[in-house]
Parts: C-alpha cells; sequence; structure tokens
C-alpha cells in the first residue's frame, strides 16, 4: 500500500475479512511514492507482493498540478509529461507485481476552482479530468495495471469526505467510510481478476420484475413503463438487467406462478424490455424456490456460487439463503424506484473486460438447453454425440484471444487440473517461455457457437512433457472435448520426441470432475497420488464425434 | 446534554474505532484508559478518529457546531479514561453554552 498520506485505516480495512478473505498488508512509509514504486520496479525489493495499491493526491505527485492549484502559469504539456513519468513508474512496479490498483485522482468539493474557470483551458478542475484519463490510457497498456474510481468512494461518504480535521490530526485526508468503500472496492477488483465473479441471476417475477400479481391483476395491468413512474423504475430495472446480459451475464427466472400466465406476460405485454429470449432458463411453478434454483443451476451446469438471487420478498430470501447459502442473495429494497440503482451497485457483476463470448452467452445457454433436449431421442449418448456434429478449431495463444483465454483460465472451476489463476500479462508471459505450449479450442455444432472454451498448457523440461493446465468450461463438459484435448496433448508430445507425458491433479473444493475425468480414462497410468501418465507410444483412442477443422498449432 | 449520553456516545464510538482497526471487543467502561499508559485501547491515529467521531455525534445530536477537537488538542491529553473524556467534553460544552 503506497500513499503519500496516511493510509492506515485502508490497511486496516483489508486486514479484517472473514472466510479468508483477510489481507496481510504492508504499508509503505508514509510519503514515499515515488522512491517504493523504483525499488518495486527495479526488482530490489526484498519482498513479492500479489497486489500493489498506489494511492494519492494529485498535487503531492504531480508538482505542476500543484502549481496549478496555487494558480501558477504551468502548461498542460508539462504536467501531462509528469503524470506519464509517474505512469511509468506505476507500469515498471507491474512488470514485476502480480496485480497493481491505481486510484484516480480526485478534489474536494470545496475546492472551487475559480467556478466556471475550473473547466476552461486554464482550469485545474478540466486539467485534473485529463490526468486521470492520461493516467488510464497509460495503465491500459499494462495489462494487469488497473485505474480504480475514487469517486465511488467518495460519494459513499457525502459532503463529509474530505475531512480536514482528520488531515491536520492524522495526515489523513478522508473520512472513515471512504477507506471502507475503497477497502471494499479493492477486494470486490481482486475477486474479479481472480475469476470469482457471479455468472447468472435468478429472478422472481411479481413486484420484482413488474409491478403487481400477474396471476391476479393479468399482463395487461402490470405496471411496467408507461407514463407511470412506477412503471417506469420497473422497465428501468429491466433495462439494466438487458444491459448486464450483454456483459455475459445470463438471466433466470425462478417464480411462483402459472407458467402459462407467467410467459404470456412476458410475451405480450408492450412495454416489456426483457423477453423470452432474454432468459436461458426458467422454473415457474409453485415448487419451492430453493429448489427451482438448484434445478436451474443444474439445467445450465453452472454452480450454485455463481448464481445471484433476487426477490423482492424477505421470506423468499430468507429460504434461499439457508437453503443454498452459496448461491448470493442481496438484500432488496421494498422500493421499485430504488431497484435499477441497486441492482447496478452490485458488485458481483464486474468484470475485467467484455468479450464476444460474453456478449453471445445467453443464446449460448439457450441453445444448450435445446441441445440438451434432444438428448431423450436418441438410443445412446453416442449416437447424441455424433448427431450434434461437433467441431472443433485448436490456437496457439495470440492477442486476438487472450482477453478470453484470461477469462477462462481465471473463472473454471470444475475441469481445472491445476487451477493455477494468472493474469493477462503473466498467463501471455508464461505462454511465451521457449519450453511452453498453450492452446485455445473452440467448439461449435449444430445448435451454434460455444466459443472459447478450452484450454491446454505444455511444458518440457528434461526430455518429459508436463501437463501445466487443462480446463473447459462447464458448457462443454461431457462432450468428448476433454477427450479431444488429452488426444492433443499427447500428440503435442509424439511430435516433440517425448516418450510420455504426465499430468498432476491438485485438488480444490470444485475440481473433482477433473479427477475422475483422469481416473476413468482407459490407458492413462497412475503415477502415484494424483499422478498419471501417458506413454506416447501408445495409440490415444480419439472421439470420433469431433471433427478439428482448424489448427494453428507449430509446437515449439 | 447529560454525561450519561456523552459516556455512551463516546463508548459507542470507540467500539466503531476499534472494529475497523481489528481490536477485538472489550467490555469497555467508563474506566477503559483510551491513551496515555500501557493498556490503553487507542494509538494515535486511533485517538484522533475517535474524536473526530465523538464531535460529529455531539454536534449532530445537539444541533450546534462545536469546536470540541480544536479545545482538547489545546489540551494536555497525556492520560484519559472514557470518563475523564466525557468530562472535559461536558465541562467545554458547558463552557462554550
Amino acid at each position: 500500500m503506497i500513499s503519500d498520506f496516511n493510509v492506515e485505516p485502508f490497511a486496516d480495512y483489508l486486514r479484517q475479512g472473514t472466510d479468508g478473505s483477510a489481507c496481510e498488508v504492508v504499508v509503505a512509509p508514509f510519503g514515499q511514492v515515488a522512491p517504493v514504486l523504483i525499488e518495486i520496479g527495479s526488482g530490489t525489493s526484498d519482498r513479492s507482493y500479489d497486489a500493489v495499491m498506489v494511492w494519492t493526491q494529485p498535487e503531492a505527485v504531480i508538482p505542476g498540478y500543484g502549481a496549478l492549484l496555487r494558480y501558477e502559469a504551468v502548461s498542460e504539456s508539462e504536467i501531462l509529461s509528469q503524470v506519464a513519468q509517474f505512469a511509468d513508474l506505476i507500469v515498471n512496479a507491474a512488470q514485476r507485481s502480480k496485480h497493481v490498483f491505481v486510484s484516480s485522482w480526485s478534489q474536494p468539493h470545496f475546492h472551487r476552482a475559480l467556478g466556471v474557470c475550473g473547466m476552461r483551458a486554464e482550469g485545474s478542475v478540466r486539467m485534473l479530468l485529463k490526468m486521470n484519463l492520461e493516467l488510464c490510457e497509460r495503465l491500459s497498456r499494462q495489462s494487469n495495471g488497473y485505474v480504480l474510481n475514487s469517486n465511488s468512494w467518495l460519494a459513499s461518504a457525502g459532503s463529509n469526505a474530505y475531512n480536514a480535521k482528520l488531515w491536520y490530526l492524522a495526515k489523513m485526508p478522508f473520512a472513515l467510510e471512504v477507506f471502507e468503500a475503497a477497502a471494499k472496492d479493492f477486494r470486490a477488483a481482486i475477486e474479479t481478476i481472480e475469476g470469482r465473479g457471479r455468472k447468472l441471476i435468478v429472478l422472481d417475477l411479481d413486484d420484482t420484475l413488474w409491478g403487481g400479481i400477474v396471476g391476479e391483476v393479468g399482463w395487461e395491468n402490470l405496471r411496467i413503463g408507461g407514463h407511470d413512474p412506477i412503471g417506469e423504475a420497473f422497465a428501468d430495472f429491466q433495462k439494466a438487467l438487458k444491459a448486464l446480459s450483454q456483459t455475459g451475464i445470463v438471466l433466470a427466472i425462478a417464480s411462483k406462478n402459472d407458467e402459462a400466465v407467467a410467459l404470456e406476460a412476458i410475451d405480450k405485454h408492450p412495454e416489456m424490455i426483457l423477453r423470452g429470449s432474454d432468459f436461458a432458463a426458467w422454473r415457474i411453478n409453485w415448487l419451492d424456490k430453493a429448489e427451482n434454483i438448484a434445478d436451474i443451476a443444474s439445467t445450465l451446469n453452472l454452480d450454485l456460487s455463481s448464481i445471484v438471487y433476487i426477490d423482492d420478498s424477505p421470506a423468499e430470501r430468507s429460504r434461499v439463503r439457508t437453503a443454498l447459502p452459496a448461491v448470493a442473495v442481496p438484500d432488496w429494497p421494498q422500493d421499485a424506484f430504488l431497484y435499477a440503482s441497486y441492482l447496478t451497485e452490485l458488485s458481483y457483476f464486474d468484470k475485467v473486460a467484455i468479450t464476444t463470448e460474453d456478449r453471445q452467452r445467453t443464446s449460448m445457454y439457450i441453445a444448450d438447453v435445446e441441445r440438451t433436449g434432444t438428448r431423450h431421442s436418441f438410443q445412446s449418448i453416442e449416437d447424441w454425440l455424433h448427431s450434434l456434429g461437433m467441431e472443433i478449431e485448436i490456437e496457439e495463444l495470440s492477442q486476438a484471444n487472450l482477453a478470453r483465454a484470461t477469462q477462462l483460465f481465471n473463472k473454471t472451476n470444475q475441469m481445472n487440473l491445476s487451477t493455477r489463476r494468472l493474469a493477462e500479462e503473466e498467463l501471455w508471459k508464461w505462454s511465451m517461455a521457449t519450453e511452453n505450449q498453450f492452446y485455445v479450442f473452440r467448439v461449435c455444432d449444430k445448435f451454434g457457437d460455444y466459443g472459447l472454451t478450452g484450454i491446454l498448457g505444455l511444458t518440457s523440461q528434461n526430455g518429459e512433457m508436463k501437463i501445466t493446465d487443462y480446463l473447459l468450461s462447464c458448457r462443454v463438459m461431457g462432450r468428448g472435448v476433454e477427450r479431444l484435448m488429452l488426444g492433443f496433448a499427447i500428440d503435442r508430445a509424439r511430435k516433440a520426441g517425448m516418450t510420455e507425458i504426465r499430468a498432476e491433479y491438485l485438488p480444490t473444493a470444485k475440481n473433482a470432475p477433473c479427477l475422475s475425468f483422469f481416473r476413468n480414462t482407459a490407458g492413462l497410468e497412475h503415477g502415484g497420488g494424483n499422478r498419471f501418465v501417458w506413454r506416447v507410444a501408445n495409440e490415444y483412442p480419439w472421439p470420433a464425434h469431433i471433427s478439428v477443422t482448424r489448427s494453428d498449432a507449430t509446437g515449439k | 446534554m447529560s454525561r450519561e449520553d456523552i459516556v455512551r456516545i463516546i463508548l459507542g464510538r470507540l467500539r466503531a474505532v476499534c472494529q475497523m482497526k481489528g481490536i477485538t471487543e472489550k467490555s469497555f467502561s467508563e474506566s477503559t484508559v483510551l491513551i496515555g499508559s500501557g493498556e490503553a485501547v487507542l494509538d494515535s491515529l486511533g485517538i484522533a478518529l475517535l474524536l473526530v467521531q465523538v464531535e460529529e455525534s455531539l454536534n449532530a445530536l445537539s444541533g450546534t457546531q462545536t469546536v470540541l477537537v480544536q479545545r482538547l488538542f489545546s489540551e494536555d491529553l497525556g492520560h484519559e479514561t472514557v470518563g475523564t473524556l466525557a468530562d472535559r467534553c461536558l465541562l467545554l460544552m458547558g463552557n462554550r453554552l
């Protein structure tokens, strides 16, 4: 934690935490921002850090901006050059750290900056906007560098965000609420980067997605949109959900209703923003909601810990919290006017980047439900798999697929051999090493495109090849892709002149399916413990129902 | 505002500051030493946070603007318990009134 002011409360908030969320925090010497960044960037620091947080006051680290605040004549280019130098220090430090976070710069609300002059060419308010933009742009070139938005922390404390008394007494410019909000935001950022974001929102209908009880008032009288303030609030909530679905968050419904009545409302109400095609699954019946949510999770092959449940009923929320503790059930306001803002304030859906796969995720899940629905019309699973017409494209890691590969790498839990977690920059560096190979697998079939869903990492040392990373999205598990990936790994070992390829399963709370696959693969020898070996001289039975339509694998 | 009200405010704010600093809750009372000896529960940052928050609470409850922190820091805060701090607050507020 590097700062030019007393940042101990932020560190204190991070040091606390239940269920393993407490952080070990080292606070750098007070006001030694540049020397500490240089030390970390030069690699001479005797410690390594999982994350470096830099939180500064702009006038303390950008002297030109300080001069501007004193209304001295100083050029914009000079100030931006100082920002660039400061950003370079951070970028260098980022190259020696796992993640680097930088707070955006702010000014107290009571600093009027000469009113209208502040936003003009020579104004300090305008300059601060440009400085923040420059900082963001420079940090965006470093994939493990992130700028955190301090405005939201300040807003949480309102007009008391800057506290003059604490500054004079303790060299702490902000009220405690600001540090608390910053710590919360920092934790959310770590959770996001490490792939612990949620994937699915399960929604109630009556008085949650729309105003009124459809079974009582009929779909025509539901309050959604129109010239009605309450209806507008529900429409805005739906718009906020629709926007989230553009980022890869999947929507589903768990509602106690008559299914035909509820679906008619979704289909026919002219002001509905969300339609049937926006939901990957629904359970609209009179059964227990917790059971329905578990059933939806099973249908979509998603872990309960990837679900957020939204319901206006405190009783239903309580029931789901008790029955399914892994599901996140946020408190929900009674006031529909607050629905949209409550949703957008939740950090469960934070992302590092939005990929093409994210934008298509709901349609992918809908295709998968359709696909699975056809299973029963075939006598055997082999016949069904053959009917799917599965095709796979294999690519080496490239700048074009890096963002999605990193996302998958850090979010996949179940079919994951080693559950390594690496930031984009680290993944890229690893894949570029001479001894390593890194492949991604794109899967599609006649129902649609699954996108980039598989990852294989191989390393060769001392004449031996080892599978370091073997992971597959839960959406394609059990369809033979895992077999093809293993066959491909064996093929790479053969082409590299190896006699065997090894894999070691590292257990987590969630990756038992991966162990099961390795244990049940005929011909794969157990090398003791959770180690597996394939003798390359032995032919591997490739899955006949999958065609590899493209392979850019060249190996090293 | 009575002395009991002030003690209650100080204890409430003390718990909040200790919670933020990860100090396990003890049974705080009027005799709890805030600063000035080995058994004190707060460091210099902690006492600053406590006093600022106590002032904010007293201002909010009394509907007036005191300059409690400024006055307290003008005095010797060598050894202070919850009770002695409450006495100082009462005195300062009384003087102002």
